[in-house]
């Protein structure tokens, strides 16, 4: 006790002999631990409301009545492909303004297998409704009857399978469209002459539909001969290698028609092989990226093309009222508009 | 009253509460983000357990073609009762992203259900065709749901991406809170500890100070302390006892200064009276003698010389009788003059001397033998050592409250020193008065007694014309 209040005394005669200066120090920290706590308390209170109050919640789903809305799945071959990405805007558009929600499931155009596979999962998910393009092939037809027969109704696009249960068809008429672009080719080609038909793919249902429209408008001009590979042996063409065969075989054949746009880019690629784009007249169907360009250069000369978008929407619309009763049956073919473009 | 131990439970309180709401803080902060990931492993598992049950089913119908046992239907019963009861909680996993993929996959299951109850009743009724159809339809299902069990979990990593990025930083904010609360308490607690320890260890080192300042003699410093508690209790009976004890000392002080002036008294009376009493064998003689003497010198015709023993026999009777008595300025004057004539006879024409005396100042009281000695001492100085004499004047008049007397002569006067020496009343042992044996200090130290003040003689005094001593007496009250 004695040697705490020596010490107290010291202290205080200390503090006496340097007062003013002690107590500028003493007032500085305590103004310092005011002002620390202060900014301290603030941050903790901040930092208090992010971390306890405004707590991340697990998203949970809390609407009761949206059971009810119907699951379209949109199937299509093509992964990736512009034209499809149209297709699919038309078709959610008419989806989002309706209560349907709809599925896309791509595979690649090869990808058969994963294409029947994709339906039938949603046949299996007891889908509302499936959207495909249609596939000429046994097991599509198949699978399509498999969906029918479990109630889900299925409409084909761009593509059609016509021996198949499908509800209806959406999408362009392939055969007008040979007639459309046909009829273009016979008044480019007034005096006649021979013109080269590259398929670019097997030899499937909607190709043969657009040549017969073809050769049928051109039938009307005599002076037209109409060429094309003969001996087909399925899958193992290609654009680039019909183009050449055509040209091998008849040199002086300044105009060519692809039946598809991969037809086109092989026409293009062989043409440039043998000599100046200027001199042959370039003819196709469908659309790309790489087709506008080529017509914007001038080396396409015109181009039938579709709706994509009208595509997608016409189908889920259809697909929708038939849902609901307001269309039944439908009708087998809902036709889509085409045009034609042409080089300036 | 804030009482100290008010105080320490006070500020125990504080941190106590701190330390919990932080304590309460984290724990309820990390109980969330455990619960959070809880539902979100909850969600996994019940997906996988869905996926893992459906493969479980069909390879127990598998078994159950198989063998045709008792044991493996029941076990694929089992399996597809459970199947289904997980089907209906899939329904919870519900959210805004997966509702569909969520729908699709719960009619998957329902699918494979029924698939395999078909399968297995057609099974019993042995038609294999259909049952293996219908089996190897159920099997294709649970291959889908088994992919599709990928697609969920994949959506919902996606779903929750911001959700776990979310928890990511709120365990970041965590650790940055947890620091703050510290720093945050640290300061709270600092602050307090701070003022606390100020409050109270301030009044205790100005208590200390003071006592110490008492301890050393000093009572002037006061005390003040303007806490509430103990401390302040403790100064404020400090401070009574330091007023008391300064009370006291200064009491103690002027009994003590009483007591010394009384002894004092004493001793000087102590010492009149010896002096009395060493005389006091001689007076009774020496009266008889002198009134002998006076009555043989009248007989003797010798008028003159029997007037001046009568003198001499009253002066003596005088100085002796009151010594310790004090008396009137009459009676002091008769002395004087019994004395005067005395000394008239001995110097003659030498020595010229006035008494000039207010008839109000005879009453007056002084002590005894106050004139005298100055008038002796006159004599001795002024008169004695010069042939042609001197003159002596004294004074009596009243002047208001005080009563001045002066005794004038014209000698040769007193060396400055030697004035400032008499007025502090040192005894001077040349001025031993002659006829009564009392030195002027004895005079001024009993006249300074009597009257209570210091300030009661004063000397004035030319070199070569002479000297003034001035008494001045004050007015007594009462008697």
């Amino acid at each position: 006790m004695h040697y705490l209040a020596e010490k107290i005394i010291h202290r205080y005669q200390r503090q006496k002999n340097g007062e003013g200066r002690v107590i500028k120090k003493k007032r500085i920290i305590i103004v310092f631990l005011y002002l620390g706590g202060f900014i301290t308390l603030f941050m903790l209170a901040i930092f208090t409301f992010k971390v306890v109050l405004v707590h991340p919640k697990v998203p949970i789903y809390s609407e009761p009545n949206d059971t009810d809305i119907y699951r379209i799945v949109f199937i299509s071959g093509d992964s990736g492909s512009p034209f499809w990405n149209k297709v699919k805007e038309g078709a959610q558009k008419v989806a989002n303004k309706n209560k349907v929600a709809i599925e896309f499931k791509e595979t690649f155009q090869a990808d058969i297998f994963g294409y029947l596979k994709n339906i039938d999962m949603a046949i299996s998910s007891r889908v509302d409704g499936i959207i495909v393009q249609g596939k000429e092939h046994p097991e599509f037809i198949q699978i399509v009857n498999k969906a029918l027969q479990k109630g889900i109704p299925v409409i084909t696009v761009f593509t059609d399978a016509p021996d198949s249960l499908r509800k209806t068809y959406v999408g362009p008429n392939h055969y007008q469209e040979g007639i459309i672009l046909g009829e273009h080719i016979a008044t480019q080609m007034g005096d006649g002459g021979k013109i080269g038909i590259v398929y670019g793919d097997t030899q499937i249902g909607y190709l043969s539909l657009r040549k017969q429209g073809v050769e049928n408008a051109l039938a009307s001009n005599s002076n037209i001969q109409i060429l094309d590979v003969s001996n087909h042996t399925a899958g193992s063409q290609n654009g680039l290698e019909e183009t050449t065969e055509l040209l091998n075989n008849y040199p002086e054949c300044r105009v060519f028609l692809g039946l598809t746009e991969e037809a086109t880019s092989g026409i293009v690629q062989a043409v440039k092989g043998r000599g100046r784009l200027q001199d042959y007249l370039i003819y196709t169907f469908d659309q790309n990226p790489e087709i506008s360009e080529l017509i914007n250069t001038g080396v396409v000369s015109a181009a039938l093309m579709q709706n994509p978008e009208e595509i997608g929407a016409q189908s889920t619309t259809h697909m929708l009222r038939w849902l609901e009763g307001i269309e039944v049956p439908l009708e087998p073919n809902y036709y889509t508009s085409v045009h034609l473009l042409e080089k300036r | 009253m804030k009482t100290i131990r008010n105080k320490i439970i006070f500020l125990f309180a504080v941190i106590w509460i701190m330390i919990s709401l932080v304590w309460l803080l984290m724990i309820y902060s990390n109980q969330k983000t455990i619960e959070n990931y809880n539902e979100i492993l909850h969600r996994y598992l019940l997906i996988k357990e869905v996926s893992q049950l459906s493969q479980d089913s069909i390879n127990a119908l598998n078994h159950y073609f198989i063998n045709a046992a008792a044991d493996s239907k029941n076990e694929y019963l089992v399996l597809s009762g459970k199947l289904k009861e997980s089907q209906e909680k899939l329904i919870g996993l519900r959210n805004q992203n997966n509702i569909i993929s969520l729908m699709n996959y719960d009619n998957m299951i329902k699918s494979q259900l029924e698939s395999m109850e078909l399968a297995a009743s057609f099974f019993q009724k042995r038609n294999d065709t259909k049952a293996s159809f219908l089996f190897n339809e159920a099997a294709k299902t649970s291959t889908y749901i088994s992919e599709t069990t990928l697609l969920l979990i994949n959506g919902e990593l996606e779903t929750y991406v911001n959700l776990y990025k979310k928890i990511i930083q709120q365990s970041k904010d965590s650790v940055l809170l947890s620091f703050l609360t510290l720093a945050s308490t640290s300061f709270t607690i600092l602050l307090i500890f701070f003022k606390f320890s100020n409050e109270i260890t301030r009044p205790i080192v100005t208590l200390t100070a003071a006592a110490r300042e008492i301890s050393r003699g000093n009572f002037e410093q006061s005390i003040t302390i303007r806490t509430n508690d103990e401390i302040n209790f403790l100064a404020s009976t400090f401070n009574q006892m330091r007023i008391n004890l300064k009370k006291l000392i200064a009491e103690m002080q002027i009994k003590a200064k009483v007591e010394r002036e009384l002894q004092e008294h004493k001793l000087l009376l102590k010492e009149s009276e010896l002096k009395t009493l060493q005389s006091q064998i001689n007076p009774h003689f020496l009266f008889n003698t002198l009134n002998t003497l006076a009555k043989k010198a009248y007989l003797e015709n010798a008028k003159e010389t029997s007037n001046l023993i009568i003198s001499v026999a009253d002066l003596l009777r005088y100085n002796l009788k009151s010594m310790d008595n004090s008396t009137t300025i009459k009676n002091e004057i008769k002395g004087l003059e019994d004395y005067l004539t005395i000394q008239k006879a001995r110097f003659e024409e030498r020595v010229q001397y006035t008494i000039d005396v207010d008839e109000e100042c005879l009453s007056v009281k002084l002590p005894s033998l106050t004139l005298q000695p100055f008038v002796e001492n006159a004599l001795i100085h002024a008169i004695e050592p010069f042939p042609e004499g001197g003159d002596i004047a004294i004074r009596i008049r009243n002047q208001g409250i005080q009563n001045i007397i002066e005794i004038e002569d014209n000698g040769p006067g007193i060396p400055h020193d030697t004035i400032q020496s008499i007025i502090k009343g040192e005894p001077q042992k040349e001025y031993k008065g002659q006829s009564t044996g009392i030195g002027i200090h004895n005079v001024i130290r009993r006249l300074r007694l009597f009257y209570g003040i210091d300030d009661i003689i004063e000397i004035e005094s030319i070199v070569n014309q002479g000297t003034r001593i001035i008494l001045r007496l004050p007015e007594q009250k009462g008697d």
